[in-house]
């Protein structure tokens, strides 16, 4: 299919336009032009004589001659590429027993023509019926570059299976079928050369054989069967089906097919109605069969060809060749439409340069060159013929511009939403900025300059200097209130006056054991505390012991038995014979539990190994009930309320126990003392109870617990002045801070103050 | 280790008991109570949630620390809660350049902090960044536990510190250390004398049951939030109980 | 996934001494003993799992940041241990270890304490100023000056037999008693939480 406006050739295998010039295909590599008989020069013959009288090539095969000789691109190169092409794999036939006849026909004959060429039958003929049927039954040949559509091949099998069983017949080489119609041989309408057909697609090759099908149906008439008059006739309607545009097939193909209907047309042969094609879809494919074939002088011009080796042939085929480029002649621009004109890189380069106004005009002029100026190919697929006679609204206005002009019903678009560029607004490059978008631009370049604008660091050592030095400042006065009592006696103050009852409960406890009697005293302080408790429980101690009790230490923690050492050394008076370690006791809770329950299980020796239990002081202990009393020395108020809930269940009215606490426990002991019966028999806290226990009792050093009670007094009040004056200085800081933040602007505010 | 002995206490105890886990789990089939609808706030682990995020951004290290609960003691409890919040914040912090430390004052609770960090890092796909280390006794008395607790807090980079366990006074050697480094400190524990301490010296304090309430706010656990409602609804048992009892007494109608 | 297992025998055991409490049948007692027991050597053997735990941690240190404070904690520890081995616990060498560098170590950060807490005092002041914060540290100082005597005058009239102990046992208890009544109550709850197996802290 040439087209006459640009000189270009459509591809009948893809549609693609190519170049007049072009032999084959550039994107799928199909011939664009049947190659020509062996007295027309191969490419890269150079014993054929182009020289040819031209009368003896065809018509059109003249004309391309004579248009493209001087103008003829050098677009395949002078050595053929080897591809590696084999003639047997394309002679190759299947030999399984599944084979059809036609395959085993293919067998016969290409055996033959490997060595001889052609057997005689096929070249007598003239055309290559056989050959094509041979050629169509062949197994696809992946080697075969020309076959592109397999749905092609599908078809081209349809009828080659047709086409071999109605196929005009030989000679006395042909089998049966084909020698009955060997009559009809000289008669029959020749569709092409045999080089013609191998270069053809199949599917061409199938059309050609339908035209001389129908042809050969055409000459022999009454001597074709009826199967295959309505075959000839069902192929004579299928090849003239789904025309195309004259304009758009080759000249040879529209021939032969015109050809064909007026052959069809002669035999008497029902002609299909012509009806106007469909309109191409976007996209469609065009089928061999849409196709039109050229008059029947085509076909007989191509009687007078020889058939050609197929084995030249396939050495003499062109491989597929890369895409070359190719320079168009200039006058391929003048027919570029005009809207493609006004994309030119030179109109670009004003549109650039050009201001904002003038892009609306060109886009209008874009608009009207599309919508006024449609390309042929677009005309051509207007459906003004699909239109139904009479419209479906003959009131509706006609359409007078676009793809759809001269139609009626069509759905009209307001004014308003026609994409005409003068319509829009103004489209230009000048961004539009708000004041608030100008703030937060400087306010973003203000930070991102401030950030290479090296800032003087914050000198830390000034930060951390005052609150070092306050720290100092305590720790002076502290040490200062600790150490003056012991290096100035006379700032010694008095004990504490008034006698708690809790205490006076516990020396009172403690001044009802007897000599000799056992003393349970569980030891369960943490080392840090042996300052404040030792001076509670010294005096206990001191007072237990000096009445001749045997005291029995037991912790729950693991440096219990070391603080009970170490209690133990500092006592007055202590005798080891009175003093029993029994370590420690694992299990918190539950191991407070089986002691109270069973004491000797639990801790059978002590951890030197000793009998402790056999010893006469202890050899009546066999329960807790059996201690004199419980003396629990500890500071934590968890601690204290295991003993109380362990075991003082298990103790009788007998053996009180007694709790020596911190002063940090006192408040949550008490309640235990105030119950009714009292759970816990007496109560020493601390320094004050140590001291005040001491006072009564007289046993423990009065010097050293006033010496201690006087310390603790006065790191108190140093203590309580400091934390009067710098509490105050600071509750005035923070009230003054706290106000400031009060008065600063919040972040919602800053936010709401710029957007409104 | 029944307190009175009595077959009556003993019921009544077992009642409590009994009543308390049905409500647990019936209030998590009915309603599962969510932060910030259906808890009231707590700013301070709304504050130890920000904190968090912050220290993954700032590539610092988030501390927890479990205190000194024995295992067979009720102070255990407190750990456990701390134990659980551990692990879900872990969860969320595995893949931060710095890893959660976790001190513990005990031997059992060493091992459990080790237990839950590997079960985070795993839970959170990170099995690999796990190691024994993240989890350590810092000392098995309580100042050496402080001091070794101190320690982390002031040379590990640590931008948050979670305390939720038993602890006694020295606690405030622990939040004395992260004043001076400009870190928050989020503290909550069951012993009394120390939640006075941390009143006055955590930047965040958790009173009383709040700690208790840690995993719920977390989201440590299916029933952590139940727990709560049913704790609140026992609490108001009790105060009924409690202002009722006072009034029969007064009364003197028993 | 945790292990099924440990679950298991964590709920079991939690149940069985539970109901062991609060029911007396003799086997359950018996079992409830039995269970109480095994946990108690178990809390023994923790003090070593303990000392092995800071151990590691400390060569780790070592390894990797050549601390000397690890140094020091390794070869005190390794003394002491030797030490008790080889004399007693109860000995003298190990109980003037025990005496000349725990014990006053021990109080030395103890009275730490003092500094630290009088310092935290000033500064709630500052960084929350507001009533509670001044009802906080005014309490502190009331609870302190009935706590000591004047020289010269001995304990505060008033605030010392009187004031010291209405704010001690009354606010201060009912406080605490409030307290300690929720820790109850979410102890309870954390205890059933582990023996319903919704936390498992134990194991994988």
């Amino acid at each position: 299919m040439v087209n006459e406006m640009n000189d270009t050739i459509r591809c009948p295998m893809c549609g693609k336009p190519n170049s007049a010039d072009a032999e084959v295909c550039r994107y799928c590599h199909a011939r664009l032009t049947p190659l020509q008989s062996s007295d027309v020069p191969l490419p890269g013959d150079p014993e054929i004589n182009a020289e040819e009288p031209e009368s003896a090539l065809p018509a059109w095969m003249r004309d391309l001659r004579d248009e493209s000789s001087d103008a003829l691109p050098d677009v395949l190169p002078d050595e053929e590429p080897d591809l590696g092409l084999e003639t047997e794999t394309v002679l190759d036939a299947d030999t399984s027993a599944d084979a059809s006849p036609g395959d085993a026909l293919w067998r016969e004959t290409t055996d033959d023509a490997e060595e001889e060429g052609l057997p005689d039958w096929l070249k007598s003929l003239g055309d290559d019926t056989i050959a094509d049927a041979a050629l169509l039954a062949a197994p696809e040949d992946e080697d075969t570059e020309d076959i592109e559509n397999t749905e092609d091949i599908e078809d081209t099998e349809e009828l080659s299976a047709t086409v071999e069983e109605s196929a005009p017949q030989a000679e006395d080489n042909l089998p049966d079928w084909l020698q009955a119609d060997a009559a009809a041989e000289d008669d029959a309408v020749a569709t092409f050369s045999r080089e013609d057909e191998s270069a053809l697609p199949d599917w061409l090759a199938a059309a050609g054989e339908a035209e001389s099908v129908s042809g050969a149906v055409a000459s022999t008439g009454d001597d074709l069967p009826d199967w295959l008059r309505a075959e000839a006739g069902s192929v004579a309607e299928d090849a003239s089906a789904d025309r195309e545009d004259d304009s758009a097939l080759p000249a040879w193909l529209a021939e032969g097919k015109d050809a064909a209907l007026e052959t069809a047309a002669a035999a008497g042969l029902p002609l299909p109605q012509e009806e106007a094609p469909a309109p191409l879809e976007p996209g469609a494919e065009i089928f061999p069969g849409d196709i039109e074939t050229e008059p029947a002088e085509t076909y007989a011009d191509l009687d007078a060809l020889e058939p050609v080796n197929a084995a030249e042939f396939i050495e003499a085929a062109q491989p597929p060749q890369p895409f070359v480029e190719v320079d168009l002649p200039e006058d391929l621009l003048t027919e570029t439409p005009d809207w493609l004109k006004l994309l030119s890189p030179e109109v670009e380069e004003d549109l650039e340069t050009s201001e904002a106004e003038a892009m609306p005009a060109l886009m209008g002029d874009v608009a009207d060159a599309v919508l006024g100026d449609l390309p042929p190919w677009l005309e051509a697929m207007r459906p003004v013929e699909a239109m139904p006679a009479g419209g479906a609204d003959e009131d509706a206005p006609v359409e007078t511009a676009g793809p759809l002009a001269g139609l009626r019903g069509v759905l009209s678009l307001p004014e308003s939403s026609l994409t005409r560029p003068e319509n829009l607004g103004a489209v230009g490059g000048r961004l539009v900025v708000t004041d608030q978008q100008k703030r937060q631009v400087e306010a973003l370049q203000t930070l991102l300059a401030e950030e290479f604008v090296p800032r003087a660091a914050a000198d830390g050592k000034k930060a951390k200097m005052p609150s070092n030095v306050l720290r100092w400042l305590l720790g002076l006065m502290l040490l200062a209130a600790a150490l003056a009592p012991f290096l100035i006696p006379s700032l010694r103050v008095p004990p504490p006056g008034d006698i708690l009852p809790a205490a006076l409960a516990a020396h009172q406890h403690v001044a009802q054991v007897q000599p000799g009697q056992p003393v349970l005293v569980g030891v369960d302080y943490s080392p840090g505390f042996t300052g404040e408790m030792e001076s509670a429980a010294l005096p206990v101690l001191d007072d237990l012991l000096t009445r001749g009790a045997t005291l029995v230490f037991v912790s729950t923690q693991s440096t219990g038995p070391g603080l009970a050492v170490h209690l133990a050394d500092r006592t007055v008076g202590a005798e080891t014979s009175h003093i029993f370690n029994l370590g420690y006791l694992p299990g918190g809770m539950a191991g407070l539990y089986t002691f109270a329950r069973a004491p000797r299980m639990v801790l059978a020796d002590t951890p030197d190994g000793q009998a402790m239990w056999q010893t006469p002081a202890l050899a009546s202990v066999h329960h807790l009930d059996d201690f004199a009393m419980v003396v629990v020395i500890t500071e934590d108020t968890a601690t204290a309320r295991a003993w109380l809930e362990q075991v003082r269940p298990v103790l009788s009215a007998n053996t009180p126990l007694i709790m020596i606490i911190s002063a940090q426990a006192e408040p949550l002991v008490q309640p235990y003392y105030e119950t009714n019966p009292p759970q816990v028999a007496g109560i020493v806290t601390g320094i004050e109870g140590g001291t005040t226990y001491a006072a009564m009792d007289g046993k423990t050093s009065p010097a050293r617990m006033s010496g201690q009670w006087s310390s603790y007094s006065y790191i108190v009040l140093a203590a309580v002045l400091l934390m009067t004056l710098a509490g105050l200085y600071n509750l005035a800081i923070g009230w003054k801070e706290a106000r400031a933040r009060r008065e600063m602007p919040d972040d919602d505010d800053i936010i709401e103050d710029e957007t409104s | 280790m029944s307190v009175t002995g009595s077959g009556v206490s003993d019921i009544l105890g077992l009642i409590f008991v009994a009543l308390f886990g049905l409500l647990m789990v019936v209030s998590r089939v009915l309603k599962q109570p969510r932060p910030g609808r259906d808890l009231r706030p707590l700013p301070a682990l709304n504050r130890l949630r920000q904190a968090i995020n912050l220290t993954v951004e700032s590539g610092r290290r988030l501390h927890v620390s479990l205190g000194r609960g024995e295992i067979i003691h009720p102070r255990t409890a407190v750990a456990f809660v701390g134990l659980s919040a551990m692990q879900k914040l872990v969860e969320d912090t595995a893949v931060s350049d710095r890893p959660t430390i976790v001190t513990a004052g005990t031997g059992p609770l060493g091992i459990l902090a080790r237990s839950s960090l590997r079960s985070a890092y795993a839970a959170a796909n990170q099995a690999g960044r796990y190691r024994a280390t993240y989890g350590r006794v810092t000392g098995l008395t309580p100042f050496s536990y402080a001091a070794g607790a101190l320690s982390v807090v002031r040379d590990e980079t640590v931008a948050a510190n979670f305390l939720v366990g038993s602890f006694g006074a020295e606690v405030a050697l622990m939040t004395d250390g992260s004043q001076d480094d400009d870190t928050l400190t989020v503290a909550g524990t069951d012993n009394v004398v120390a939640q006075a301490i941390l009143c006055a010296s955590a930047d965040e304090p958790l009173i009383g049951e709040e700690v208790f309430a840690s995993g719920a706010y977390v989201g440590a656990g299916m029933l952590h939030g139940t727990s709560l409602l049913t704790q609140d609804i026992f609490r108001w048992l009790l105060i009924a109980a409690m202002v009722g009892g006072a009034l029969i007494k007064m009364l003197g109608v028993w | 996934m945790k292990s099924p297992f440990a679950t298991a025998v964590a709920m079991g055991v939690g149940l069985l001494v539970l109901v062991g409490y609060f029911v007396p049948v003799p086997v359950l007692a018996g079992l409830r003993l039995l269970l109480l027991q095994w946990a108690v050597i178990l809390a023994g053997v923790a003090l070593l799992v303990g000392m092995a735990n800071l151990i590691q941690y400390h060569v780790e240190n070592l390894r990797s940041k050549q601390n000397i404070g690890s140094v020091l904690l390794l070869a005190s520890l390794g003394l002491t241990f030797m030490l008790t081995l080889y004399f007693s616990p109860q000995s003298a060498p190990v109980q003037w270890l025990f005496s000349a560098v725990l014990i006053p170590g021990s109080v030395a950060l103890m009275a730490l304490l003092v500094f630290t807490l009088a310092y935290a005092a000033v500064r709630l002041l500052r960084r929350r100023p507001g009533v509670f914060s001044v009802l906080f540290l005014g309490t502190a100082i009331l609870i302190l000056l009935g706590a000591v005597a004047l020289p010269g005058i001995g304990s505060l009239p008033f605030i010392s037999n009187t004031l010291r102990p209405w704010l001690a046992q009354v606010p201060a208890v009912a406080g605490a008693r409030g307290i300690l009544l929720g820790v109850g109550l979410g102890t309870v709850a954390t205890g059933l939480r582990i023996l319903l197996g919704s936390d498992r802290p134990y194991g994988e």
